[in-house]
C-alpha cells in the first residue's frame, strides 16, 4: 500500500500563519502595543508618529486598543469554541454510541435548540448574566453547540457500523476503551474542522454583539472598538483610522480560522 | 461429539423503515436452529435476506425483539456478558475496516491478549499470529499498509486469543480473490481441527457453501429452512 | 479454418501512473479481439484489468500515460480525433462501468437512460426507444419494468442499478461490449441472471472484465489471465478452465470452490511500491527457477498464449 503523504495545502498554511500572527500578537501585547490602552488623553487626534493610528473619543491610543483587543477576541472566541467542542463531543459519542432513548433525546433537544432563534436567546442570556467574558461565552455556546453536535453525532453513529468496532465489542473491550481508543481518534479530523469553524463562528458572534453594544464591559475586544467607532460617528466623520482597522482584524481573523477549518473538511472527505 | 452450543427459538427482528412509508420491515421472522459443537454450519442467503441481521443477533451485537438464544443450555441476556461473550466471536466481510485504521497491528493485538489476561509482548503475539502465516514486519504496519487477506488473517489471529469456542463468519472470503479466500478456508479449517471451534458460515454462493459447511440452513426473507 | 474478424486489437498496450509514486498498472499487453468472441479478462483486484480495458477507450485521466496502440477495426483509437472517437465510443463500442449502479444519470429516468443510445446511435424515436428499454429490463428480471422505466435511479437498489446499466450498455447493439466488473457485489441469484443476458448477446462481440472465475466459465469463448499488469494466459475458455498453463492460471483453478478450494502457493503480498525483479508471479510460484528472474515472453503453446518460461 501507497504511504499517502499529508501535504498540507497552500490554503491551511496561509490560515495558520494568520492564526499564527494573531496568537503571537495576543501574547506579546504587553510588549507590542505603545500605550495601555485604558490610559486617557487628547481625544480624536488623527495617525501620526506618536499614536499610529489616532486617539478615539476618550484620548485612548487606537492602535494599543487593537493590540489589546486581540487577546480578548482571540481568548472569547476559542474559548467559546472549546466549550461548545466539548460539549459536541461528549453528546456525539455517548449518543452515537449507546443509541436508545438518549440518543433520541439527545437529537430531540438538538432540534429545538436549533429551531430558537440563536441571537435573540443569547442577548437574553446576556442580559441576564453578570457582565464579562466569562458570561458572554456561556451565552454564546448554549445556541452555538448544536452544529457540532449534529455532525460529530452523525460520524460516530457511522464509525459505531464499522466492522472494528463490532469486533471491540465481541471481544469485550470495555465501553470506555472503546470511545476513548476507537472512536475519539478517529474523529480527529473532524473535530479539528469544527473547532476551527466554532473559532470563527463565535468570533463573528461576539464582534456582533459586541457592536450591538451587548458584549464585553472593561476589556476591548474588536468589535467593542468598532462599538465606539460607530456610535461616535466616525464614519460620517472620516476617521477611517478608527473604524477599519478593527474591520480589518476581524475579517482577517475570522477568514484564518475558516481557511484552516476548509481544508480539514476536504481532507476527512 | 454433538453437543448444542447454542440453540436459538423464534427469533425476530423488524425495523421500521423511515422512507416515510412508515412500514415495519421484518428482517428475521420467527427463526430457530441449534448449532453443535464443531460443526461448520452454514447461512445461505442473498443479499437482503436477513442472514447478516440474524449473525449480529447471534453474537449479542443486536438485541432481538422476540426470541431467545440460549448458549450451553444458558439463556443469554442482551448485551452478552462473561463467559459467553468471551466464546462467541465474529469475523465480517470487509478485512480493511476490521482493523482501527489509526493504530498498528501491533496496538491493534495487544487489546484480546490484555482482555484473556495473557503477556502481551511481542513474542507471545508472534507465536499467535505465525500460526497464520503472519510475521513480525506486519506489526509495524498499519491496516492500510496491508492486503486484504493479510488483514483476514489477523483478524482471525486476534479472536482466537480468546479461545473462542463458536465464531461466526460473515462473508469472510466475499471480498478476497479466489486464491486468497482458499487459504482462509484453509487456516479456519485447520484451526477448527485443531481446537474444535464451530463455525457459522454467512454466504450467498451454495457451491462454497457445499464445500465448507457441514449442514446449510436457507434463508429467505428472513426464513429459515434446512437444507436436506 | 474459417477467418475470423478481427475487430479489436491492442499492441503493446502499457500505463503508467505518475502520481506520488510511479505505478506500472498495465504492461506490454497485446491480444487480438474477433467478431463473435466473448473474451473474459479475469485477475484479481489491482491486475491493471479494468484500467486495460478504460485505457482503449481513452477513459483514464490526465495521470495516466498510456503507451502502444489500441485498433478498431484497423484504425488507431490513440490517434483518432475527437469527433470520430465519440462515434466509436457509444456507437460501436459500449461500456458498461462497474460500481453498483453508480454510473447512471441520477437526474434522468431509468427508461430513458435505458433508451439514450438507440436514440443517439440507431436513430430510435422516443417512443420506440422507450418501448425497447421496457424489453430490454424485462430481459434482466427487474420486475415491474413500466414503473421502473418511469422511475429514477435512487428508487433502485444497487444491484437493480448495476443491471439497468448493463442494459443500458447491450441496447444499441454496439459491435463491441465493454463490460467492467458486472457482477460486483451481486448474490449468487442476481449473477445468474446477468449471466442469461448476457448468453442472449448471440451477434454481439463481448469484453469483459471480471474477477469470478465462475461467472468467466459460464459465458467466455476466450480468456486472458492478468496478474500484477501483465498478460500471462490467453486461450480458448474450454482449454483454459480445463486444462491451464501458466502456474497462476493452474493455482487459481484450482482454488476455485467448485474444485475443492485447493490452495498451495505463497501469500500475495501487499500492494507494495517495491518493483518486482522478473517474473511477478516468482515468490508465489512453487515452480520457479533461475531464468525467472528475467520477465518470461509471451509465447505460442498450440493455439495459445503463455508467459511462463516453462514453455519456453
Amino acid at each position: 500500500m501507497n504511504k499517502k503523504k499529508r501535504r498540507p495545502n497552500t490554503a491551511t498554511i496561509f490560515g495558520l500563519i494568520i492564526i499564527g500572527f494573531f496568537v503571537v500578537v495576543a501574547l506579546l501585547a504587553e510588549y507590542i502595543a505603545p500605550y495601555d490602552p485604558s490610559a486617557l488623553g487628547t481625544a480624536y487626534l488623527p495617525p501620526s508618529a506618536e499614536h499610529l493610528l489616532g486617539t478615539n473619543d476618550l484620548g485612548q491610543d487606537i492602535f494599543s486598543e487593537l493590540v489589546f483587543g486581540t487577546r480578548v477576541s482571540l481568548v472569547i472566541g476559542i474559548f467559546s469554541a472549546l466549550a461548545v467542542t466539548l460539549i459536541g463531543t461528549v453528546l456525539a459519542l455517548t449518543s452515537g454510541y449507546y443509541g436508545g432513548w438518549w440518543d433520541r433525546l439527545v437529537a430531540a433537544i438538538t432540534d429545538i435548540t436549533m429551531a430558537i432563534p440563536s441571537l435573540p436567546l443569547t442577548m437574553l442570556l446576556i442580559a441576564y448574566l453578570q457582565s464579562g467574558m466569562f458570561s458572554l461565552i456561556i451565552a454564546m455556546s448554549v445556541t452555538a453547540w448544536t452544529g457540532t453536535t449534529r455532525i460529530l453525532r452523525s460520524r460516530v453513529k457511522q464509525i459505531c457500523e464499522q466492522p472494528y468496532i463490532k469486533i471491540e465489542k465481541t471481544l469485550g473491550v470495555r465501553t470506555p476503551v472503546i470511545l476513548f481508543k476507537h472512536i475519539l481518534p478517529n474523529l480527529k479530523d473532524i473535530l479539528l474542522t469544527r473547532m476551527a469553524l466554532s473559532v470563527s463562528g463565535a468570533m463573528m458572534t461576539e464582534s456582533g454583539l459586541s457592536f450591538l453594544g451587548l458584549g464585553t464591559f472593561g476589556q476591548k475586544s474588536w468589535g467593542n472598538i468598532l462599538h465606539f467607532a460607530f456610535f461616535r460617528n466616525s464614519i460620517l466623520r472620516k476617521q477611517v483610522w478608527w473604524y477599519l482597522p478593527p474591520i480589518i482584524c476581524i475579517s482577517i481573523s475570522v477568514l484564518g480560522f475558516m481557511l484552516v477549518g476548509y481544508y480539514g473538511q476536504q481532507r476527512a472527505k | 461429539m454433538s453437543e448444542t452450543l447454542m440453540e436459538a427459538r423464534g427469533l425476530t427482528k423488524k425495523f421500521r423503515t423511515r422512507d416515510g412509508a412508515k412500514r415495519v420491515l421484518v428482517a428475521v421472522n420467527n427463526a430457530s436452529f441449534v448449532l453443535k459443537r464443531g460443526e461448520t454450519l452454514g447461512l445461505l442467503g442473498e443479499s437482503g435476506s436477513g442472514k447478516s441481521t440474524l449473525g449480529q443477533m447471534m453474537t449479542g451485537l443486536l438485541k432481538p425483539n422476540t426470541g431467545e438464544i440460549f448458549y450451553r443450555g444458558k439463556r443469554l441476556e442482551y448485551p452478552f456478558r462473561g463467559n459467553a461473550r468471551r466464546k462467541i466471536q465474529i469475523l465480517f466481510q470487509h478485512p480493511e475496516v476490521s482493523f482501527n485504521p489509526q493504530l498498528t497491528l501491533r496496538r491493534s493485538l495487544i487489546e484480546p491478549f490484555k482482555l484473556n489476561q495473557l503477556p502481551h509482548n511481542d513474542q507471545n503475539i508472534l507465536k499467535y499470529i505465525s500460526r497464520f502465516g503472519l510475521h513480525e514486519e506486519h506489526l509495524d504496519r498499519t491496516p492500510g499498509e496491508l492486503s486484504g487477506g493479510e488483514l483476514q488473517r489477523a483478524a482471525l489471529a486476534r479472536v482466537v486469543v480468546m479461545e473462542p469456542e463458536m465464531i461466526l463468519l460473515d462473508e469472510p472470503t466475499s471480498m478476497l480473490d479466489v486464491i486468497t479466500q482458499a487459504q482462509i478456508i484453509h487456516f479456519l479449517k485447520e484451526y477448527q481441527k485443531n481446537h474444535g471451534t464451530a463455525y457459522i458460515f454467512i454466504t450467498h454462493n451454495s457451491i462454497l457453501a457445499n464445500q465448507v459447511c457441514d449442514r446449510i440452513l436457507d434463508i429467505e426473507k428472513g426464513v429459515l429452512s434446512e437444507r436436506e | 479454418m474459417n477467418a475470423r474478424e478481427e475487430l479489436l486489437r491492442t499492441e503493446k498496450l502499457s500505463v503508467c501512473f505518475q502520481g506520488g509514486n510511479y505505478v506500472q498498472a498495465v504492461e506490454d499487453v497485446s491480444l487480438s479481439v474477433y467478431k463473435g468472441d466473448k473474451l473474459c479478462i479475469i485477475g484479481e483486484t489491482g491486475s491493471g484489468k479494468s484500467i486495460f480495458l478504460l485505457s482503449i477507450l481513452q477513459l483514464l485521466g490526465k495521470s495516466a500515460k498510456v503507451t502502444g496502440d489500441a485498433l478498431y477495426r484497423g484504425q488507431s483509437l490513440f490517434s483518432a480525433s475527437p469527433k470520430e472517437l465519440d462515434k466509436i465510443r457509444g456507437g460501436k463500442i459500449s461500456y458498461v462501468p462497474q460500481g453498483s449502479g453508480n454510473g447512471m444519470n441520477p437526474l434522468l429516468r431509468n427508461g430513458f437512460q435505458v433508451g439514450e443510445p438507440l436514440m443517439a446511435h440507431c436513430g430510435f424515436s422516443k417512443s420506440e426507444a422507450n418501448t425497447r428499454s421496457i424489453e430490454l429490463l424485462r430481459k434482466f428480471h427487474l420486475g415491474r419494468e413500466e414503473a421502473i422505466a418511469k422511475q429514477y435511479p435512487f428508487t433502485l437498489s444497487g444491484g437493480m442499478r448495476q443491471r439497468v446499466l448493463i442494459a443500458m450498455g447491450v441496447s444499441a447493439e454496439a459491435e463491441i461490449v465493454f463490460a467492467d466488473e458486472p457482477t460486483k457485489g451481486l448474490d449468487e441469484k442476481r449473477i445468474k441472471l446477468v449471466i442469461e443476458a448476457f448468453r442472449e448477446l448471440k451477434k454481439q462481440t463481448l469484453v469483459c472484465v471480471t474477477h469470478d472465475l465462475s461467472f468467466a466459465r459460464s459465458i467466455a469463448s476466450r480468456v486472458s489471465v492478468m496478474y500484477a499488469a501483465n498478460q500471462v494466459e490467453m486461450a480458448d475458455a474450454d482449454e483454459l478452465f480445463s486444462k491451464p498453463l501458466h502456474p497462476y492460471t493452474r493455482d487459481m483453478i484450482a482454488a476455485m470452490p467448485e474444485n475443492g478450494l485447493q490452495f498451495n502457493t505463497g501469500f500475495a503480498p501487499a500492494h507494495g511500491d517495491e518493483k518486482v525483479v522478473g517474473c511477478k508471479y516468482r515468490e508465489r510460484c512453487l515452480e520457479h527457477d533461475s531464468r525467472c528472474l528475467k520477465v518470461p515472453p509471451m509465447v505460442n503453446v498450440q493455439n495459445r498464449q503463455v508467459r511462463c518460461w516453462k514453455y519456453v
